[in-house]
Parts: C-alpha cells; structure tokens; sequence
C-alpha cells in the first residue's frame, strides 16, 4: 500500500509539479516514467547492497565449495579404496547432513555404528564395489535420497486420498472466494476514484468519482496506515474476544453491505470521508477473516502430514482468485458501469454466505487461538 | 536413520545468533507476493524494491491505460497488467525454484531483481499498451524470487528456537505490499 502511495504521487508529474518537470521534457512525454523510475532506482540500490552483502545460504553450493575433492572423485568415478583418506571422507559426510532437514535414509543394510560415518569406507573395501557404491559418495548418496524419499512418497499416496474431505474443499472455497473478494475490491477502488463522474451531484451508478491519480495516491497512503492499525491491534483483540468461527460468520455476512453501498458514495457532497470510511470497513473485515479461515482450514485438516498439501492447495487457490479477480472485475466495470462492479463483488460474497449455511461447523476445542504458528499455518 | 553421532553434530549449531543482519539485506529486495493490508511491522524488515514497483501500478493503472488505449474497456485491461505479471511469475516460479538449488540462491535473487527493474522501466517508457503488457510479463517471467527468498529465509534460520521468529518474517513477507 505504501507502495501505490508512492505510485499515485509521482504519476503525471508534469501535470502536478510543473515548477520542477516541464511538459516538453522527458517527464512530460512519459507521464508514468517516474514512479516506474524511482522503483528501479531502488532496486538497483538493492541489487548492490545483496550483491555485496547476501551470503549464499544453499547448502549443496556451499558443500560443493567446501569439498572440492568429493566433487573431483565424483567427475572421475573415483572408486574408494583403502588410500582414500579417512578424514576426507568423514567430513564431507557430516556436511552432507547437517545443514539439511532432509529425510535421509543413509544406511541401508549395512550396520549403522552411531559415532564412525566412515563405517562406510570399511563396506567398500570388502564388499563388491560394483553393486554397492558407499553411502557417503556423494552421487550414491543423491540416489539414496531419492530412494528414500520415493518409499516415504509410497507411503503418503495412501494417505493423500483422504485429505479432500468435503469440509476442506468448502474452507479452500471459501479462501478463495475472499481472496477473489478483497482483489476486486482493491483493484476497482482505484478505478472507481479515477473515472469521470456521468452525474453530478447525485446518485451515480455508472461513473466514478472523478479524482486525480494524486488523490488517489493520497487515499491509498492513508488506507494503508488504516491497515497497518487494523493489523496491528483490532485483529488480535477481535480474534480474541469473539473467536475465530463467529469473527468469520459475522463479518462474511458484513461484507456484501459494504459493497451495495459503495455506489451510494457518489451522492454523498464530500466523499473523502466516506470513501475512507468505507475502505476501513472492508479493511477490518478482510483483515480478520483471512487468518481465521487460515485456522479454520487447519482445524479440519484431518492429518497433520496432509497439512502442507491442504496449504499449498489453498495458496493456489488464493492466488488463482487473486489473479482473474482484476481482469474480472474490469469486465464487469466496463460493461455493468460502476454499480454493476461494486454489486458483482456483493454476488461474489453471497456466494461465500451461502457456502457458511452448507459448510459443517468447525469443533468448538480447537479455534480462536491466534497464535503465530496456527496464523502461518 | 540418521544415528545419534550425527544428531549430536547438527544440534551442536544451536548457537548460532539469529541471522538479524542478513534478514534485513534481504528484506529490501523482498517481492510483492500479494497485495495485502500492511504487515507488522513493528517485528518487521524494511521493504524497498520490488513492492513500490509492483504494487505502484495499482494508483495509476487506469489512467495510463485510458492515455495509451483509449477510454473503452480501459478497467478490463488495466486489470489484466495486474494479472499478467501474476500469472507469468506463477508459471516460472518452479524453474526459478529449481535452478537455484543448483546454481545457488544469490544469483537467482539478483537475476530476478534485475528483470523487475528492467520490466518498470519498460513500463515507465510504453507508449503502447502491449509494450506495457509485454513489461509486465517480462517481470514476471525473469522474477523468481518468491519462493526463493522464503527458502533462502528459512535456511538463513538454523536454530530450532529462532523458528517462531522465522514464521512472523514468513508472514510478514507473505502479507506485505
């Protein structure tokens, strides 16, 4: 939001400060040139700064620095043998497995003795070196993870049938259906500020407002300062004094309000404080009803190894919302006007209230705790 | 199995201090993942680049997009910009993902700050409203850097009790524009 301030007021600069960039001049042809240009200047500065500053953090890259005798066997399909050095070989293996979380099944069939790794060096050397290549090699080793993870992967394919109980899917519905709702709504806003007024002084249904882009600008900084409170204290002294499943019920129901009245705003004299108004309000609810769906969807989820899938569903979904919800929105705002805009978002939202009545309620025991870990979950 | 010998080596790294300083170079080139209410951040990281980019277009979409097409269907395909970077970062974003554990996360990081900045200045300079089209999917294409950055943020923070702090960082990347 803080970035739409910036983009609001260094749109059309030669229009608003002629003093300091004149119509002829670069700035006056391209009229968008300098919000697009502060943002590469300051990712140019970034670009320096990680550059000079970020450290490599991926553990393969570092290993394969760290260890350059590991990789020189590995290109010549080095076998091991009793010269191979004992030390060598330990210390790449303990930075095989330490930096990582990855599930390794590092031993198989050989005796697992806890404190030498190079227990593997030992099975080279009687063993026949064709069939079993050692664990600690690093080729061999890329293999055995592979192995390893497609047993554990055999395993969970059973599971994975069971993760999309009906209750999952509606919550995944319902995410969707929000996100879908909050990027309309912050996608027509904009619109709804800049396009001309069709009547003035009186109800419109079809223009907008008819302000500049740098009142636009003004309204978004203000509505993210808005935000950033909602965020910062309401949320979590709503989410606790109501708990999650009401904070949801109440607030869906609340949505579709807002948005029938937006419209109305054009008949207000003065709408700077409606239109504040009115952003806070949807603010406040799309605020509070992400993170509880979030907890909700996480209450239901019946495994907690199916949780990552049910997440990653969820984000997908969310994004897929969160990507056809501009251009859909514009359609409507085209061909419907501005009402017609504000009033799909208020279909969209019945929508979500009639999904509420038909989904099961979630167990009372497990919501309204919105602590750090279930929020991310 | 991992044997114990091994388990005693990992968790001997609990003292690492929580990577403070290397959270916040990376939280300047944090990406916009979406366009959210603010973060916390009274926790949080300052976020420069890529946001004001990305998220700046929303303000004067419209506009532009009535100066350089024209007045009809002006909201339809000033939304579609909107999408367009999204759905071009989506369909690369496991490329990014899995070239940069080959080839490491910096350079990918930096290759997608890049594309970002050269796809706002495309921008900042189009005339014409498949040029800017075309910008926004440049920068969405050579932008990798969601998932790449919450997976450098997560290997950044090694020891188990910095794992609460990591989450708030995680969200705070995920909520803020």
């Amino acid at each position: 939001m803080a970035g739409s301030a910036l983009g609001g007021y260094a749109s059309q600069p030669a229009r608003f400060y002629p003093r300091f960039f004149s119509p002829d001049g670069l700035f006056g042809r391209y009229p968008y040139l300098l919000p697009n240009l502060i943002a590469a200047v300051c990712i140019f500065l970034a670009i320096i700064q990680a550059s000079l500053f970020l450290e490599e953090t991926n553990p393969r890259h570092n290993f394969e620095a760290a260890c350059p005798e590991a990789e020189a066997s590995d290109n010549e399909q080095d076998l091991i043998d009793e010269r191979t050095p004992l030390q060598g070989r330990r210390k790449s293996a303990v930075d095989i497995i330490a930096p990582g979380k990855r599930r390794l099944s590092y031993v198989s069939g050989s005796t697992p003795i806890p404190n030498e790794p190079s227990f593997d060096v030992r099975r080279a050397s009687f063993a026949s070196i064709m069939s079993s290549k050692p664990e600690v090699h690093v080729v061999s080793l890329e293999s055995a993870l592979e192995d390893a993870d497609e047993d554990i992967r055999s395993e969970t394919s059973e599971v994975s049938a069971k993760v999309l109980t009906k209750p999952v899917i509606m919550w995944i519905a319902a995410i969707a259906l929000m996100c879908y709702h909050q990027m309309a709504f912050i996608s027509v806003f904009p619109v709804f500020l800049l396009d001309s007024p069709h009547q003035l002084n009186k109800l419109d249904l079809t223009g907008g407002l008819g302000f500049t882009v740098h009142d636009v600008g003004h309204y978004m900084a203000v509505n993210s300062c808005i935000s950033l409170f909602i965020q910062a204290f309401v949320l979590p002294a709503f989410l606790g004094k109501f708990g999650v499943w009401k904070s949801i019920l109440w607030l869906t129901l609340f949505c579709p309000i807002i948005d029938v009245a937006m419209p109305f705003i054009t008949a207000v004299p003065k709408p700077g404080v409606a239109v504040y108004f009115a952003f806070a309000l949807q603010a406040f609810c799309a605020i509070i009803i992400y993170p509880s769906l979030l907890i909700t969807l996480k209450n239901v989820t019946p495994s907690r190894q199916a949780l990552g899938k049910v997440n990653g569903l969820a984000v997908s979904a969310s994004s897929g919302a969160r990507t056809i919800a501009p251009p859909l929105i514009g359609i409507f705002y085209s061909t419907f006007g501005s009402a017609g805009a504000w009033w799909s978002c208020a279909i969209f939202a019945a929508f979500a209230i009639t999904e509420l009545c038909f989904v099961p309620r979630p167990k009372q025991n497990d919501e309204g705790t919105v602590t750090e870990e279930s929020v991310s979950a | 199995m991992v044997s114990n010998g091994m388990n005693k080596k990992v968790e001997s790294d609990n003292g690492e201090p929580f990577p403070a300083q290397q959270l916040l170079i990376l939280g300047t080139c944090m990406p916009v993942v979406a366009f959210w209410s603010l973060s916390d951040y009274i926790k949080g990281l300052c976020r420069l680049a890529e946001p004001i980019a990305f998220i700046s277009i929303v303000s004067y979409n419209f506009a532009m997009v009535k100066e350089i097409k024209g007045p009809e269907s002006a909201s339809f395909y000033a939304g579609l910009l909107v999408s367009a970077f999204a759905v071009a970062e989506a369909s690369t974003a496991v490329i990014w993902g899995s070239l940069s554990d080959r080839i490491g996360r910096k350079p990918i990081i930096l290759l997608g700050l890049t594309g970002t900045a050269i796809s706002s200045l495309m921008l900042g300079f189009s005339k014409n409203y498949w040029f800017a089209l075309l910008a926004r999917l440049v920068g969405g294409l050579l932008n990798g850097n969601v998932a790449v950055m919450q997976t450098m943020v997560a290997e950044m923070v090694k020891n188990p009790k910095h794992e609460r702090k990591l989450i708030t960082v995680i969200q705070a990347e995920r909520r803020s524009c």
